[in-house]
Protein backbone atom coordinates (compact mmCIF):
# COMPACT_ATOMS: atom_id res chain seq x y z
CA UNK A 1 0.00 0.00 0.00
CA UNK A 2 1.23 3.62 -0.93
CA UNK A 3 2.56 5.84 1.78
CA UNK A 4 1.53 8.61 -0.36
CA UNK A 5 0.00 11.29 2.17
CA UNK A 6 -0.54 9.06 5.06
CA UNK A 7 2.32 10.87 7.01
CA UNK A 8 2.76 14.25 7.52
CA UNK A 9 4.90 16.98 9.23
CA UNK A 10 2.72 18.61 12.06
CA UNK A 11 5.52 20.31 13.84
CA UNK A 12 9.24 22.53 12.59
CA UNK A 13 11.12 23.42 15.53
CA UNK A 14 14.36 25.82 14.87
CA UNK A 15 16.54 27.28 17.55
CA UNK A 16 18.84 30.46 17.49
CA UNK A 17 20.94 29.88 14.17
CA UNK A 18 24.39 31.47 14.20
CA UNK A 19 27.22 32.29 16.07
CA UNK A 20 25.63 31.31 19.60
CA UNK A 21 27.93 30.78 22.24
CA UNK A 22 27.56 29.71 25.64
CA UNK A 23 24.75 27.05 24.35
CA UNK A 24 26.07 23.57 23.81
CA UNK A 25 24.21 21.41 20.58
CA UNK A 26 22.67 19.78 23.14
CA UNK A 27 20.46 22.32 24.54
CA UNK A 28 20.35 23.89 21.14
CA UNK A 29 18.67 20.47 20.58
CA UNK A 30 16.21 20.67 23.06
CA UNK A 31 15.19 24.66 22.20
CA UNK A 32 14.87 22.98 18.98
CA UNK A 33 12.92 19.93 20.17
CA UNK A 34 10.32 22.24 22.37
CA UNK A 35 9.78 24.12 19.63
CA UNK A 36 8.65 21.92 17.18
CA UNK A 37 6.10 19.81 19.64
CA UNK A 38 4.91 23.27 20.63
CA UNK A 39 4.45 24.26 17.42
CA UNK A 40 2.52 21.03 16.80
CA UNK A 41 0.61 21.75 20.16
CA UNK A 42 0.96 17.65 20.58
CA UNK A 43 1.49 15.95 24.54
CA UNK A 44 5.02 14.96 25.18
CA UNK A 45 3.80 12.03 26.29
CA UNK A 46 2.51 10.86 22.85
CA UNK A 47 6.29 11.29 21.07
CA UNK A 48 8.11 8.39 20.98
CA UNK A 49 10.48 8.08 18.16
CA UNK A 50 13.10 10.08 17.91
CA UNK A 51 16.05 9.99 15.06
CA UNK A 52 18.87 12.28 15.18
CA UNK A 53 22.06 13.01 13.09
CA UNK A 54 25.55 13.09 14.28
CA UNK A 55 27.40 16.28 13.06
CA UNK A 56 30.58 16.36 11.38
CA UNK A 57 31.75 17.43 14.94
CA UNK A 58 30.34 19.84 17.53
CA UNK A 59 27.22 18.01 17.02
CA UNK A 60 24.84 16.75 20.87
CA UNK A 61 26.33 14.07 22.72
CA UNK A 62 24.58 11.31 22.06
CA UNK A 63 21.34 10.92 23.25
CA UNK A 64 21.35 14.36 26.08
CA UNK A 65 18.85 16.11 24.10
CA UNK A 66 16.26 12.99 24.20
CA UNK A 67 16.73 13.17 28.11
CA UNK A 68 16.68 16.91 28.47
CA UNK A 69 13.36 16.82 26.50
CA UNK A 70 11.64 14.26 28.61
CA UNK A 71 10.68 12.43 25.21
CA UNK A 72 9.14 8.96 26.13
CA UNK A 73 10.93 8.08 23.03
CA UNK A 74 10.61 4.16 22.16
CA UNK A 75 14.02 4.21 20.13
CA UNK A 76 16.63 6.31 19.60
CA UNK A 77 18.22 5.85 16.25
CA UNK A 78 21.02 8.06 15.67
CA UNK A 79 21.59 8.02 11.48
CA UNK A 80 24.49 8.96 9.01
CA UNK A 81 23.69 8.96 5.53
CA UNK A 82 25.62 12.38 4.93
CA UNK A 83 23.39 15.02 3.64
CA UNK A 84 20.77 12.92 2.63
CA UNK A 85 20.05 12.32 6.60
CA UNK A 86 17.38 14.83 6.85
CA UNK A 87 15.53 13.06 4.16
CA UNK A 88 16.64 9.60 5.12
CA UNK A 89 15.29 9.91 8.59
CA UNK A 90 11.93 11.51 7.77
CA UNK A 91 11.90 7.92 5.56
CA UNK A 92 13.16 6.08 8.58
CA UNK A 93 10.49 7.62 10.85
CA UNK A 94 7.59 6.80 8.63
CA UNK A 95 8.61 3.21 8.58
CA UNK A 96 8.36 3.19 12.68
CA UNK A 97 5.25 4.69 12.56
CA UNK A 98 4.21 2.46 9.51
CA UNK A 99 5.27 -0.55 11.46
CA UNK A 100 3.40 0.75 14.60
CA UNK A 101 6.87 1.53 16.29
CA UNK A 102 5.76 4.97 17.00
CA UNK A 103 3.15 7.34 17.25
CA UNK A 104 5.00 10.74 16.50
CA UNK A 105 8.99 10.74 15.58
CA UNK A 106 11.15 13.57 16.17
CA UNK A 107 14.01 13.69 13.43
CA UNK A 108 16.92 16.49 14.74
CA UNK A 109 20.08 18.18 13.25
CA UNK A 110 21.81 20.02 15.99
CA UNK A 111 25.42 21.72 15.82
CA UNK A 112 27.64 24.31 17.61
CA UNK A 113 30.42 23.98 14.72
CA UNK A 114 30.86 28.13 15.11
CA UNK A 115 31.57 28.32 18.45
CA UNK A 116 33.56 25.39 18.67
CA UNK A 117 35.35 26.79 15.80
CA UNK A 118 35.36 23.63 13.34
CA UNK A 119 37.04 23.89 10.21
CA UNK A 120 35.26 21.47 7.91
CA UNK A 121 37.46 19.24 5.87
CA UNK A 122 40.59 21.37 7.02
CA UNK A 123 43.95 19.79 6.67
CA UNK A 124 45.45 17.60 9.47
CA UNK A 125 48.41 16.11 10.93
CA UNK A 126 46.19 12.17 9.97
CA UNK A 127 48.78 10.24 6.73
CA UNK A 128 46.54 10.86 3.53
CA UNK A 129 47.24 10.21 0.00
CA UNK A 130 45.07 13.24 -1.25
CA UNK A 131 46.16 15.39 1.63
CA UNK A 132 49.63 14.47 0.29
CA UNK A 133 49.07 16.16 -2.79
CA UNK A 134 47.49 19.50 -1.20
CA UNK A 135 43.65 18.44 -1.99
CA UNK A 136 41.55 19.17 0.91
CA UNK A 137 38.05 20.24 2.17
CA UNK A 138 34.87 19.68 0.14
CA UNK A 139 34.55 22.50 -1.41
CA UNK A 140 36.83 21.12 -3.78
CA UNK A 141 35.13 18.34 -5.01
CA UNK A 142 32.80 21.01 -5.50
CA UNK A 143 35.20 22.93 -7.32
CA UNK A 144 36.39 20.43 -9.53
CA UNK A 145 33.05 19.71 -10.33
CA UNK A 146 32.60 22.89 -11.61
CA UNK A 147 35.41 23.48 -13.67
CA UNK A 148 34.69 20.33 -15.70
CA UNK A 149 31.44 21.48 -15.98
CA UNK A 150 32.78 25.06 -17.31
CA UNK A 151 34.96 23.37 -19.61
CA UNK A 152 32.21 21.36 -21.62
CA UNK A 153 29.40 23.77 -21.55
CA UNK A 154 30.66 27.36 -20.31
CA UNK A 155 29.26 28.39 -16.68
CA UNK A 156 30.25 31.70 -16.23
CA UNK A 157 31.55 33.81 -12.59
CA UNK A 158 28.50 35.80 -13.18
CA UNK A 159 25.62 32.83 -13.81
CA UNK A 160 27.85 31.30 -10.46
CA UNK A 161 27.45 34.69 -8.41
CA UNK A 162 23.48 34.60 -9.62
CA UNK A 163 22.67 31.49 -7.15
CA UNK A 164 24.78 33.12 -4.37
CA UNK A 165 23.24 36.33 -4.39
CA UNK A 166 19.50 34.74 -5.48
CA UNK A 167 19.77 33.34 -2.13
CA UNK A 168 21.00 35.70 -0.23
CA UNK A 169 18.57 38.41 -1.01
CA UNK A 170 16.05 35.42 -0.33
CA UNK A 171 17.52 35.24 3.09
CA UNK A 172 17.93 38.88 3.70
CA UNK A 173 13.76 38.87 3.96
CA UNK A 174 13.47 36.27 6.19
CA UNK A 175 14.15 36.78 9.69
CA UNK A 176 15.89 34.63 11.70
CA UNK A 177 18.23 33.58 8.95
CA UNK A 178 22.41 34.15 9.80
CA UNK A 179 22.93 36.23 6.92
CA UNK A 180 19.11 38.17 6.95
CA UNK A 181 21.46 41.68 7.85
CA UNK A 182 24.23 41.15 5.15
CA UNK A 183 23.05 41.68 1.12
CA UNK A 184 25.58 40.39 -1.02
CA UNK A 185 25.74 42.07 -4.60
CA UNK A 186 27.29 40.71 -8.00
CA UNK A 187 29.88 43.27 -7.85
CA UNK A 188 31.05 41.98 -3.96
CA UNK A 189 30.92 38.83 -5.21
CA UNK A 190 32.74 39.30 -8.53
CA UNK A 191 35.66 41.61 -6.78
CA UNK A 192 36.19 38.67 -3.72
CA UNK A 193 38.95 36.29 -4.24
CA UNK A 194 38.76 32.49 -5.38
CA UNK A 195 39.03 29.91 -2.30
CA UNK A 196 39.21 27.18 -4.38
CA UNK A 197 38.68 28.07 -8.10
CA UNK A 198 36.49 28.76 -9.97
CA UNK A 199 34.43 28.88 -6.38
CA UNK A 200 34.42 31.58 -4.09
CA UNK A 201 33.69 31.70 -0.36
CA UNK A 202 30.12 33.14 -1.31
CA UNK A 203 29.76 29.22 -3.21
CA UNK A 204 30.04 27.90 -0.17
CA UNK A 205 27.52 26.72 2.59
CA UNK A 206 27.96 28.84 6.21
CA UNK A 207 29.77 27.21 9.48
CA UNK A 208 26.68 28.04 12.22
CA UNK A 209 25.60 26.71 15.44
CA UNK A 210 21.75 25.62 15.84
CA UNK A 211 19.30 23.07 15.55
CA UNK A 212 16.15 22.01 13.75
CA UNK A 213 13.67 19.65 14.64
CA UNK A 214 10.69 18.17 12.90
CA UNK A 215 7.50 16.32 14.30
CA UNK A 216 6.37 13.77 11.88
CA UNK A 217 2.93 11.93 12.46
CA UNK A 218 0.01 10.40 10.98
CA UNK A 219 -2.05 12.32 8.63
CA UNK A 220 -4.88 11.42 10.70
CA UNK A 221 -3.50 12.75 14.14
CA UNK A 222 -1.83 15.55 12.14
CA UNK A 223 -5.09 16.98 11.05
CA UNK A 224 -6.41 17.10 14.56
CA UNK A 225 -3.30 19.39 15.61
CA UNK A 226 -2.17 22.86 15.87
CA UNK A 227 -0.74 23.74 12.49
CA UNK A 228 -2.07 23.26 9.03
CA UNK A 229 -0.42 19.08 8.10
CA UNK A 230 2.32 19.38 5.55
CA UNK A 231 1.98 15.53 3.71
CA UNK A 232 4.48 13.37 2.35
CA UNK A 233 3.35 12.50 -1.29
CA UNK A 234 6.83 10.86 -1.88
CA UNK A 235 10.18 10.39 -1.58
CA UNK A 236 13.45 8.03 -3.22
CA UNK A 237 16.95 7.41 -3.13
CA UNK A 238 19.59 6.54 -5.42
CA UNK A 239 23.50 5.78 -5.09
CA UNK A 240 26.51 5.84 -7.02
CA UNK A 241 27.92 2.73 -5.52
CA UNK A 242 25.85 1.10 -8.13
CA UNK A 243 27.74 2.95 -10.77
CA UNK A 244 31.22 2.10 -9.18
CA UNK A 245 31.27 -1.70 -8.94
CA UNK A 246 32.60 -1.68 -12.83
CA UNK A 247 33.99 1.23 -13.15
CA UNK A 248 37.03 2.99 -12.39
CA UNK A 249 36.36 6.37 -12.85
CA UNK A 250 33.47 6.74 -10.23
CA UNK A 251 34.49 8.55 -7.67
CA UNK A 252 32.79 10.96 -7.94
CA UNK A 253 29.82 12.31 -10.35
CA UNK A 254 32.46 14.67 -12.14
CA UNK A 255 30.06 15.26 -14.55
CA UNK A 256 26.62 15.52 -12.71
CA UNK A 257 24.33 13.69 -10.14
CA UNK A 258 22.45 11.34 -11.12
CA UNK A 259 19.40 11.01 -9.52
CA UNK A 260 17.31 8.88 -11.79
CA UNK A 261 15.95 6.26 -9.43
CA UNK A 262 15.47 8.95 -6.39
CA UNK A 263 13.11 10.77 -8.65
CA UNK A 264 11.50 8.01 -10.86
CA UNK A 265 10.65 6.57 -6.83
CA UNK A 266 9.72 9.93 -5.46
CA UNK A 267 7.21 11.09 -8.50
CA UNK A 268 5.44 7.35 -9.09
CA UNK A 269 5.06 7.49 -5.60
CA UNK A 270 3.33 11.00 -5.23
CA UNK A 271 1.40 10.66 -8.59
CA UNK A 272 2.75 13.91 -10.01
CA UNK A 273 5.59 15.02 -12.68
CA UNK A 274 8.05 18.19 -12.52
CA UNK A 275 5.59 20.04 -13.87
CA UNK A 276 3.41 20.32 -11.00
CA UNK A 277 6.20 21.27 -8.88
CA UNK A 278 5.67 24.50 -7.40
CA UNK A 279 8.61 25.67 -5.21
CA UNK A 280 12.19 23.54 -5.02
CA UNK A 281 14.33 23.29 -1.96
CA UNK A 282 17.81 21.91 -3.59
CA UNK A 283 20.62 20.81 -1.61
CA UNK A 284 23.20 23.82 -1.87
CA UNK A 285 26.28 22.73 0.42
CA UNK A 286 28.06 24.54 -2.74
CA UNK A 287 26.16 26.51 -5.63
CA UNK A 288 27.61 23.93 -7.95
CA UNK A 289 25.60 21.18 -6.40
CA UNK A 290 23.01 23.35 -6.51
CA UNK A 291 23.55 24.14 -10.43
CA UNK A 292 23.89 20.36 -10.80
CA UNK A 293 20.86 19.87 -8.74
CA UNK A 294 18.80 21.76 -11.26
CA UNK A 295 19.97 19.61 -14.28
CA UNK A 296 19.46 16.52 -12.43
CA UNK A 297 16.08 16.55 -11.37
CA UNK A 298 15.17 17.87 -14.55
CA UNK A 299 14.20 21.72 -14.10
CA UNK A 300 16.55 22.25 -17.12
CA UNK A 301 18.51 19.71 -19.44
CA UNK A 302 22.18 19.13 -19.26
CA UNK A 303 24.61 21.62 -19.48
CA UNK A 304 21.80 24.79 -19.44
CA UNK A 305 21.44 25.23 -16.07
CA UNK A 306 24.25 28.51 -16.39
CA UNK A 307 21.59 30.51 -18.27
CA UNK A 308 18.65 28.85 -16.54
CA UNK A 309 19.80 30.56 -13.24
CA UNK A 310 20.84 33.95 -14.91
CA UNK A 311 17.51 34.32 -16.85
CA UNK A 312 15.98 34.56 -12.96
CA UNK A 313 14.32 30.87 -13.15
CA UNK A 314 15.35 30.20 -10.03
CA UNK A 315 14.23 33.66 -8.02
CA UNK A 316 11.33 34.15 -6.33
CA UNK A 317 8.78 35.16 -9.30
CA UNK A 318 11.10 32.75 -11.76
CA UNK A 319 9.15 29.76 -13.23
CA UNK A 320 10.61 27.88 -10.63
CA UNK A 321 11.23 29.19 -7.19
CA UNK A 322 13.91 27.40 -5.01
CA UNK A 323 15.35 27.88 -2.18
CA UNK A 324 13.40 30.00 -0.23
CA UNK A 325 14.63 30.70 2.48
CA UNK A 326 18.58 31.32 1.13
CA UNK A 327 19.25 27.71 2.65
CA UNK A 328 23.10 26.69 3.32
CA UNK A 329 24.34 29.66 1.58
CA UNK A 330 22.26 31.57 3.43
CA UNK A 331 19.70 30.73 6.09
CA UNK A 332 21.80 28.22 7.98
CA UNK A 333 23.45 25.03 7.46
CA UNK A 334 22.11 22.14 9.08
CA UNK A 335 23.17 19.46 6.20
CA UNK A 336 20.20 18.27 4.48
CA UNK A 337 17.88 19.60 7.27
CA UNK A 338 17.80 22.87 6.16
CA UNK A 339 15.88 22.14 3.14
CA UNK A 340 13.19 20.03 4.65
CA UNK A 341 12.20 23.12 6.69
CA UNK A 342 12.56 25.72 4.12
CA UNK A 343 10.01 23.21 2.48
CA UNK A 344 7.59 22.13 5.27
CA UNK A 345 7.47 26.34 5.84
CA UNK A 346 6.29 27.02 2.37
CA UNK A 347 3.89 24.48 2.06
CA UNK A 348 2.35 26.07 5.33
CA UNK A 349 2.44 29.40 3.76
CA UNK A 350 4.92 30.35 6.23
CA UNK A 351 7.45 31.82 3.91
CA UNK A 352 6.53 35.54 4.61
CA UNK A 353 8.52 37.68 2.60
CA UNK A 354 9.36 35.07 0.03
CA UNK A 355 6.48 33.17 0.15
CA UNK A 356 5.39 31.53 -2.99
CA UNK A 357 2.05 32.43 -4.05
CA UNK A 358 -0.26 29.38 -3.96
CA UNK A 359 2.52 26.88 -4.41
CA UNK A 360 1.06 23.58 -3.22
CA UNK A 361 3.75 21.10 -4.17
CA UNK A 362 7.48 21.22 -2.93
CA UNK A 363 10.72 19.15 -3.85
CA UNK A 364 13.20 18.74 -1.43
CA UNK A 365 16.59 17.33 -2.46
CA UNK A 366 19.51 16.00 -0.18
CA UNK A 367 22.81 14.73 -1.43
CA UNK A 368 25.52 12.62 0.46
CA UNK A 369 28.92 11.97 -0.59
CA UNK A 370 32.14 10.67 0.99
CA UNK A 371 35.23 12.74 0.73
CA UNK A 372 38.02 10.66 1.15
CA UNK A 373 37.95 7.97 -0.10
CA UNK A 374 36.17 10.16 -2.45
CA UNK A 375 33.71 7.28 -3.77
CA UNK A 376 30.04 7.42 -4.41
CA UNK A 377 27.51 9.61 -3.32
CA UNK A 378 24.12 9.55 -2.68
CA UNK A 379 21.15 11.66 -3.60
CA UNK A 380 17.44 11.75 -1.94
CA UNK A 381 14.56 13.66 -2.87
CA UNK A 382 10.70 13.87 -1.00
CA UNK A 383 7.90 15.53 -2.20
CA UNK A 384 5.76 17.37 0.40
CA UNK A 385 2.14 19.20 -0.51
CA UNK A 386 -0.58 20.96 1.63
CA UNK B 1 60.79 28.76 11.79
CA UNK B 2 59.75 25.58 12.15
CA UNK B 3 58.71 24.30 8.35
CA UNK B 4 55.47 22.10 8.57
CA UNK B 5 55.40 18.62 6.22
CA UNK B 6 52.43 18.55 3.90
CA UNK B 7 50.50 14.99 4.97
CA UNK B 8 52.44 11.84 4.22
CA UNK B 9 50.04 9.64 1.63
CA UNK B 10 48.57 7.04 3.52
CA UNK B 11 49.85 3.44 3.47
CA UNK B 12 47.72 0.69 5.15
CA UNK B 13 47.01 -2.04 2.77
CA UNK B 14 49.16 -4.45 1.11
CA UNK B 15 47.79 -2.81 -2.48
CA UNK B 16 49.03 0.67 -0.84
CA UNK B 17 52.30 -0.93 -0.13
CA UNK B 18 52.60 -1.99 -3.62
CA UNK B 19 51.61 1.54 -5.13
CA UNK B 20 53.52 3.39 -3.38
CA UNK B 21 56.98 0.57 -3.56
CA UNK B 22 56.50 1.54 -7.35
CA UNK B 23 56.27 5.18 -7.28
CA UNK B 24 59.88 4.38 -5.02
CA UNK B 25 60.86 2.65 -8.11
CA UNK B 26 59.60 5.33 -10.33
CA UNK B 27 56.58 3.70 -11.84
CA UNK B 28 53.21 3.74 -11.53
CA UNK B 29 51.00 0.51 -11.15
CA UNK B 30 47.58 0.16 -11.76
CA UNK B 31 45.80 -2.88 -11.39
CA UNK B 32 44.04 -4.86 -14.07
CA UNK B 33 41.45 -7.57 -13.94
CA UNK B 34 42.86 -10.46 -16.33
CA UNK B 35 38.82 -11.74 -16.79
CA UNK B 36 37.56 -8.28 -17.92
CA UNK B 37 40.87 -6.36 -18.59
CA UNK B 38 39.27 -3.29 -17.11
CA UNK B 39 41.81 -1.20 -14.93
CA UNK B 40 41.61 0.31 -11.56
CA UNK B 41 43.29 2.61 -9.44
CA UNK B 42 44.79 -0.19 -6.90
CA UNK B 43 41.89 -2.42 -5.75
CA UNK B 44 42.16 -5.91 -4.94
CA UNK B 45 38.69 -6.80 -6.76
CA UNK B 46 36.76 -6.31 -10.10
CA UNK B 47 33.33 -5.33 -10.59
CA UNK B 48 32.92 -8.58 -12.38
CA UNK B 49 33.80 -10.34 -9.43
CA UNK B 50 37.00 -11.24 -10.23
CA UNK B 51 38.62 -11.82 -7.29
CA UNK B 52 42.41 -12.07 -8.82
CA UNK B 53 43.82 -8.74 -10.16
CA UNK B 54 47.41 -8.63 -11.39
CA UNK B 55 49.55 -5.45 -10.84
CA UNK B 56 50.87 -3.38 -14.28
CA UNK B 57 53.23 -0.73 -14.99
CA UNK B 58 50.80 2.31 -16.42
CA UNK B 59 51.78 4.01 -20.10
CA UNK B 60 52.01 7.33 -18.07
CA UNK B 61 50.31 9.14 -20.79
CA UNK B 62 46.64 10.85 -20.09
CA UNK B 63 44.50 13.40 -20.13
CA UNK B 64 43.47 16.30 -17.63
CA UNK B 65 39.52 15.55 -16.90
CA UNK B 66 39.52 18.54 -14.39
CA UNK B 67 40.68 20.68 -11.59
CA UNK B 68 41.05 22.76 -9.28
CA UNK B 69 43.41 25.83 -8.16
CA UNK B 70 43.87 26.70 -4.62
CA UNK B 71 44.21 30.51 -3.83
CA UNK B 72 44.07 29.69 0.41
CA UNK B 73 45.75 26.94 1.63
CA UNK B 74 44.04 24.77 3.94
CA UNK B 75 47.13 22.82 5.45
CA UNK B 76 50.11 25.03 6.76
CA UNK B 77 52.34 23.28 4.59
CA UNK B 78 50.73 24.40 1.35
CA UNK B 79 50.84 28.33 2.57
CA UNK B 80 54.20 29.16 0.52
CA UNK B 81 52.63 27.41 -2.24
CA UNK B 82 49.22 28.69 -3.31
CA UNK B 83 48.04 29.31 -5.85
CA UNK B 84 48.86 25.59 -7.04
CA UNK B 85 46.62 22.82 -8.42
CA UNK B 86 44.82 19.56 -8.02
CA UNK B 87 44.83 17.74 -10.70
CA UNK B 88 42.18 15.02 -11.73
CA UNK B 89 44.33 12.51 -14.61
CA UNK B 90 42.24 10.14 -16.97
CA UNK B 91 45.06 7.75 -17.58
CA UNK B 92 45.11 6.10 -21.16
CA UNK B 93 44.31 2.91 -19.20
CA UNK B 94 40.63 4.45 -17.93
CA UNK B 95 42.02 5.32 -14.55
CA UNK B 96 41.20 8.32 -12.75
CA UNK B 97 43.65 9.71 -10.69
CA UNK B 98 44.32 12.50 -8.36
CA UNK B 99 47.75 14.34 -8.81
CA UNK B 100 49.33 17.98 -9.98
CA UNK B 101 50.81 19.75 -12.99
CA UNK B 102 54.13 21.00 -12.87
CA UNK B 103 55.85 22.61 -15.30
CA UNK B 104 55.76 25.94 -16.99
CA UNK B 105 52.31 25.15 -18.51
CA UNK B 106 49.08 25.46 -16.37
CA UNK B 107 46.59 22.42 -16.24
CA UNK B 108 43.61 23.20 -19.03
CA UNK B 109 40.51 20.36 -19.35
CA UNK B 110 41.75 17.62 -22.23
CA UNK B 111 45.17 18.55 -21.91
CA UNK B 112 47.94 15.75 -22.79
CA UNK B 113 49.94 14.96 -19.76
CA UNK B 114 52.95 12.25 -19.05
CA UNK B 115 53.71 11.14 -15.71
CA UNK B 116 56.97 12.35 -13.83
CA UNK B 117 58.08 12.18 -10.20
CA UNK B 118 58.46 14.71 -7.07
CA UNK B 119 62.26 14.51 -5.84
CA UNK B 120 61.70 14.02 -2.05
CA UNK B 121 61.95 11.38 0.43
CA UNK B 122 58.61 9.93 -0.52
CA UNK B 123 58.00 11.13 -4.10
CA UNK B 124 54.27 11.64 -5.60
CA UNK B 125 53.38 10.76 -8.86
CA UNK B 126 53.16 14.07 -10.70
CA UNK B 127 52.45 15.06 -14.40
CA UNK B 128 53.27 17.59 -16.60
CA UNK B 129 52.38 18.62 -19.91
CA UNK B 130 53.41 16.23 -22.79
CA UNK B 131 54.78 18.51 -26.01
CA UNK B 132 54.69 15.05 -28.10
CA UNK B 133 51.14 14.83 -27.85
CA UNK B 134 49.70 16.80 -30.42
Amino acid sequence: MSIRDKYAFAGVGVSRLGKVPGRTASELAVDAINAAIADAGIPRSEVDGYIYQPAFDGGPEGNEPLIAAGLPARFAWQLQAGSTTGISSVISAIGALETGQCNACIVLYATSAASRQIVVGGGSEQPSTMGAHGFFAPVSIAAGMAQRYRSQYGLTDKQLGTVAVTLRNNANRRPGAVMHDRPLTMEEYLSTPYLVEPLRKYDCCLVNDGAVALLITSAERARDLRRPPVYVMGYGLDHSLRSLADSSTGLWHWDGFDATRAKEQAFSTAGVTLADVDVAMLYDAFSMFFVAGLEAYGFCGRGEAGAFIEDGNIAIGGSIPCNTSGTALSWGYMQGFTQLVEGVRQMRGEGGATQVKDAEICLVTGLGGSFEPAIGSSMACCLLRN
Amino acid sequence: MQSIAPPTPRIETESDRIFWEGVRAGELRISRCSVCDRHYHPRSQCGCENAEMEWVKASGRGEVYTYVIYHRAMHPAFADRVPYNVVWVMLEEGVLILTNIIGDRPPTVGMSVKLCFSDSDQPLPLFTWDSEEV
